[in-house]
């Protein structure tokens, strides 16, 4: 279903999210992050990233006839992921309006471990512009 | 002062990260599409520059950032690649509750010029 047509509260599937080794070596090396050991840990952002290209490509905002904007990002941390360690991912459609055209939405991402417990939370809000 | 970060963006990284993150936004990779945006040409992922914020938490904080830190951050203008980035973090205040000491760092990603990129705060338990 398009964006626009999501109500606020709208909750997204639940979708699995397994970082591998050979990932999260390869997020590292892409930004250059040398602080984590990255086939022992993913770093940290890379679970939130992970969750955000999802649901970006989930409303079909990656095909390029929309132009989308990162205009602000929260996020904490409860523990560190270990690689090929098995998530999931509960999004949540928490705002979406339009203003002057552009349309404003927040989705609130939960990363759950086999255990039911909160590994990280995040909240991104995008803002989407028709081309 | 944490230790800063100080990199220039290329290309080549913003293509290795549309590929390690899944994001293809074409935005990002696709010349054309991104000389029709207001933009006018390619810029880097937000969440590429906002790695390098969360890599000097971890590096000042190896175990407390990725165990109970929080961040709140806005993106206030887009890099675009070539372009250097200066990723800096300020303790601003230390507070106890609990008997837990908990820093609050004010974030900042700027250009070379001065220009903000990434404007915000962080929270890490120090015990």
């Amino acid at each position: 279903m398009p964006l626009q047509d999501l109500p606020a509260g709208h909750k997204f599937p639940s979708e699995s999210l397994i970082i591998t080794e050979t990932e999260s070596a390869a997020y590292a090396d892409a930004v250059g992050d040398t602080s984590v050991e990255p086939v022992e840990r993913v770093p940290s952002m890379a679970v939130v990233a992970a969750g955000l290209s999802r649901f970006i490509k989930h409303l079909g905002l990656a095909n390029g006839t929309v132009e989308v904007v990162h205009a602000s990002q929260e996020a904490s941390f409860n523990r560190p992921v270990t690689p090929g360690e098995g998530l999931e991912i509960r999004a949540t459609l928490k705002s979406n309006a339009e203003r002057r055209g552009s349309r404003f939405a927040t989705v609130e991402m939960l990363f759950i471990d086999e255990f039911g417990k909160e590994v990280a939370t995040a909240s991104s809000l995008i803002v989407v512009n028709a081309t | 002062m944490l230790d800063s970060i100080n990199r220039t963006v290329t290309q080549a990284q913003v293509e290795a990260y549309a590929d390690a993150a899944g994001d293809h936004n074409p935005i990002h990779l696709d010349a054309a599409f991104a000389a029709k945006t207001p933009f006018g040409k390619r810029i880097a992922h937000g969440m590429l520059t906002l790695a390098m914020v969360s890599e000097m938490l971890t590096s000042a904080y190896p175990n407390n950032w990725a165990s109970g830190g929080h961040l709140k951050v806005r993106f206030r203008a887009p890099v675009f690649p070539g372009e250097t980035i200066h990723v800096t973090g300020e303790v601003k205040k230390v507070t106890e509750s609990d008997g837990v000491r908990s820093a609050e760092i004010t974030i900042g990603v700027k250009k070379d010029d001065g220009e903000d990129v990434i404007t915000g705060q962080a929270f890490v338990q120090l015990d």
